[in-house]
């Protein structure tokens, strides 16, 4: 069959990009990848792209067909067609264009070595023989190793794309498969590391990373296991991401539901302790009352069902405070 | 002109190996890795199956003479023995060294690394990483060379091999990204290229795997070794030709003829083993099968079945494999057999070196400056044959070992002096006239002819008129690639055309010394088996064979060596050549 295939094409970093329209014979069993060599050794050897192992393991042929990332070599001509009339074909975002669909990945490779990923065995006592690790342990690492690092999920990672500062999914799922390695011997520093800006409470839990992961590694899932690790700590050090936690659980189980005047100066200004963050609040503040949005405290008022909502989050705790007894 | 104490080329298995070992053992020394794709995306990555070694976690009574009595035979004795015993007496300590640095290997209900048979493997001694053992070792691997902070030339793409005045001094290298030309001045290179399997047209290796290195070293005039012996895996899913790894074998899967029998069992040297026979005696089975007619449905190909085994253990051991069917073309293993058909896989010959990794010249002496390590070089641990399960282990083992040796090498080693500007010129010229190409025929029209040429004279089967007539045919097609070939892009920004043109210099100049190899070797051994010559000849091939270009680089010539024996003091009994009977 013919398929029509629009790829968007740049000359160079500083180039613009355009448009170009290839007619590709193949058939709906064909990859995406097997589409654009066809191109470039058919009809426009010009075409830049990455691949090379062809089988989904190397991790090199990440783009945007139809408008979210895949790996080329994973992917087929039919699945991709089937609400579609054309392959639209674009580089991964959130990383700049090297040319056509060659992205310059330096950021993403940095932000890996942020997590520090590699398991430390530098404290222990080096046996002559393996480190042991029952087969339960290795299991729960299993889909964080899985990762390929193409860069799908920093493609499409909706924090990564606002917040420069925030290390993204890839280095999270990393993070959480050495941290959760029982023969790495740095967990407390990891966690102390990963709950630090740019660790997990920067993921907005948009969820793109799972939806696009080629090869199961769940990154959101892996975030999720590192916050729970790290709200598990029993001497945590304050900060906003977990004052943001416990001030949230404190205010429903008081009143029912949030007293927004409250959250705000409990979370970012620390009831009042850090000057920074109150001053921080300050052009928010103003404009929240320009625009008669703020919530006044004496205009709230708390839940009806206030008792019962107490009576359920102290029996959640009740239940939690079992379990990690066990 | 940039620098380095030690430059390694490639950052697969045995590059990065070497690099993490110089870190560990000398961090105060510059080191350098270039690669013409990241390290993470190295061919090793895709290695599936496992790494042999006697840990005897499983099998208590394995010991390190029966691995190597097994790696010698699957060689058809052509390995050389001293580095055979170097291999296998390395191989615990090398599989412990991975664990310590976080490999996630499969594991024992104990905790212990888990062990499993494979084929021409006497006891249970392939330790894995269910059947992505390459992805697991690889990326604790380059998450180390993050650690150690090694400064990696992304997607650069060497040029030449600065050979002068009888040493190594560096390597002329090409910025993919920029187009900039460097040369970068060492006291020692390693290479860690690894192999070619691109020369023909049905692989399970990557993109990447053209020969460069071998290209390279045979070009600055230096000698590449037992070049003839090129190994089909026999299950390459058919038609795409990307692997199902041997561990599928290894868990019991059945070959299957169009008349469903297990046909292994009709063939004398292979009805013990039967599926697990090694890679070239089954890959010939197959093709004998498919000549016959009991090919499946009389197509090119046989059936790979592992219904029997059941759902559970096809989801826990092989899911790769499963995953392969399911994607490239619609069959779920637990359900349906696979169609296979034997695809190029791995290279026995390289550039020959000592086992301490140094690379040595066409007088068999080292060459300063110049080490080689994994499927590059030909050291040699698989003679004309290779066990599975044996190349991620030579990765490690003399990756490692290289890394150790350079290490101590170049710490009385002043850095070579040269004359930078010549170099650069001459790649300047070379890329220009490539950029010029104004001719008729796509790069892919020639190089797929080229794979053709080979794939159907110098195949699984070959004699004396298939293999001139391959030289005959690369000549033709050399000419064209001259005259006639054009170039869509002439831009110097990621130009991927003329990594394909450069690329492809490699495939045909190693694509001639397999067949000038393999004319010069009037026997069948191993992986080489000649229709003219089907007997194995020890009184006058029990040699490995050398081949480089003449001395005016205009001609091939070959030569011999000896093959070291040396495990024959040891247990004469198993060590001294005899037929090879599985």
């Amino acid at each position: 069959m013919k398929v029509s295939v629009r790829i968007r094409r740049q000359a160079s970093r500083e180039s613009k990009p355009d448009y170009q329209t290839y007619s590709v014979e193949c058939s709906e069993g064909n990859t995406i990848l097997d589409v654009l060599n066809k191109i470039q050794w058919e009809q426009d050897g010009s075409l830049a792209y990455r691949r090379n192992c062809r089988n989904a393991i190397c991790g090199s042929c990440a783009m945007r067909v139809n408008g979210r990332a895949v790996l080329t070599c994973q992917n087929l001509v039919g699945e991709e067609l089937e609400d579609q009339t054309e392959l639209l074909i674009q580089p991964l975002g959130n990383l700049p264009v090297i040319k056509d669909l060659v992205v310059d990945m330096t950021k993403f490779w940095n932000n890996l070595k942020k997590v520090d990923p590699y398991v430390s065995t530098a404290s222990r006592q080096i046996p002559e023989k393996e480190f042991l690790q029952l087969p339960e342990q290795r299991e729960k690492l299993q889909s964080a190793a899985n990762c390929i690092l193409c860069g799908a999920c920093y493609s499409e990672c909706n924090a990564a794309a606002v917040n420069d500062d925030f290390v993204g999914p890839h280095a999270l799922a990393k993070a959480y498969r050495v941290m959760a390695d029982n023969r790495d011997d740095r967990t407390k520093e990891r966690i102390e590391q990963y709950n630090q800006p740019g660790g997990v409470w920067d993921c907005t839990r948009c969820f793109n990373c799972n939806e696009v992961c080629p090869v199961g590694v769940e990154p959101l899932d892996r975030i999720s296991q590192i916050k729970q690790t790290i709200l598990q700590q029993e001497k945590m050090e304050d900060s906003t991401a977990l004052r943001h936690r416990r001030t949230m659980v404190e205010l429903v189980k008081e009143d029912g539901w949030i007293d927004e005047s409250k959250f705000g100066l409990k979370v970012v200004t620390d009831s009042g302790r850090d000057l920074k963050g109150l001053v921080s609040l300050i052009p928010l503040g103003t404009r929240m009352v320009v625009k008669g949005k703020m919530p006044w405290p004496w205009k709230f008022k708390p839940s009806e069902g206030k008792l019962e909502i107490k009576a359920l989050i102290n029996a959640v705790s009740q239940h939690l405070k079992d379990q990690r007894k066990i | 002109m940039f620098e380095h104490d030690v430059l390694i080329v490639g950052g697969g298995l045995a590059g990065s190996r070497a690099a993490v070992a110089i870190a560990q053992n000398e961090p105060s020394l510059k080191v350098g890795l270039i690669s013409k794709v990241h390290p993470i995306r190295s061919h090793s990555v895709a290695a599936q199956g496992g790494m042999a070694a006697t840990l005897k976690n499983v099998d208590t009574e394995d010991s390190w003479l029966a691995h190597a009595f097994d790696t010698v035979k699957g060689s058809d004795y052509l390995a050389d023995q001293n580095a055979v015993e170097v291999l296998t007496r390395s191989a615990p300590d090398v599989i412990i060294d991975l664990e310590h640095l976080g490999v996630l290997f499969s594991r024992l209900e104990d905790g212990r690394i888990a062990q499993r048979p494979f084929g021409g493997h006497s006891y249970r001694r392939t330790c894995y990483a269910a059947d992505k053992t390459g992805h697991a070792i690889l990326h604790e691997l380059v998450s180390n060379l993050f650690r150690y902070g090694t400064k990696v030339y992304l997607e650069w793409y060497v040029l030449q091999l600065i050979h002068e005045e009888g040493e190594v001094k560096g390597v002329v290298a090409y910025c993919i990204e920029t187009g900039e030309i460097e040369v970068i001045r060492a006291k020692a290179v390693l290479f860690a290229t690894g192999g070619y399997g691109r020369v023909y047209n049905t692989t399970s290796n990557d993109f990447a795997s053209t020969g460069d290195g071998l290209c390279l070293t045979a070009t600055a005039g230096l000698p590449l070794q037992d070049m003839e012996f090129v190994q089909f895996h026999p299950t390459g899913l058919y038609p795409v030709g990307v692997l199902i790894s041997e561990a599928v074998r290894g868990e019991g899967a059945y070959l299957i003829n169009d008349q469903g029998e297990r046909f292994m069992a009709n063939y004398s040297d292979s009805h013990n083993k039967m599926e697990l026979s090694p890679r070239d005696i089954t890959s010939r089975h197959i093709v004998q099968e498919v000549r016959a007619g009991r090919g499946i449905k009389r197509g090119p190909f046989v059936h790979l079945d592992v219904r029997h085994l059941g759902r559970e253990k096809i989801i826990s051991r092989i899911p790769f494999a499963r995953e392969e069917g399911m994607r490239l073309l619609g069959i779920d293993c637990i359900d349906a057999p696979l169609p296979v058909r034997p695809t190029v896989h791995y290279s026995m010959g390289g550039i020959p070196t000592t086992v301490d990794c140094e690379v040595l010249g066409v007088d068999r002496k080292p060459i300063p400056g110049f080490f080689a390590a994994g499927e590059c070089a030909c050291v040699s641990v698989h003679g004309a044959n290779r066990l599975g399960s044996n190349s991620l282990l030579e990765c490690v083992v003399f990756g490692k070992r290289a890394g150790e040796k350079i290490g101590a090498y170049v710490q009385d080693r002043p850095m070579p002096t040269l004359e930078e500007r010549p170099y650069v010129q001459e790649a300047e010229k070379l890329i220009k006239s490539l950029l010029n190409k104004k001719g008729t025929a796509r790069i892919h029209d020639i190089r797929t002819a080229l794979q053709d040429a080979m794939t159907e004279h110098c195949g699984i089967y070959r004699d004396k008129q298939s293999i001139q007539q391959g030289l005959q045919e690369v000549q033709k097609l050399k000419e064209r690639y001259e005259k006639d070939l054009n170039l869509d892009d002439r831009g110097t920004i990621f130009n991927m055309e003329l990594m394909a043109a450069l690329e492809l210099r490699s495939l045909f100049t190693v694509g001639e010394m397999i067949l000038a190899s393999a004319l010069q070797r009037r026997e069948s051994r191993g992986a080489h088996y000649r229709s003219d010559y089907q007997q194995r000849d020890d009184a006058q091939f029990l040699k490995h064979s050398l081949v480089y270009l003449s001395q005016d680089k205009t001609g091939i010539e070959t030569n011999t060596c000896a093959v070291d024996l040396s495990l024959q003091t040891v247990d004469p009994e198993r060590f001294i050549p005899q037929e090879r009977k599985y």
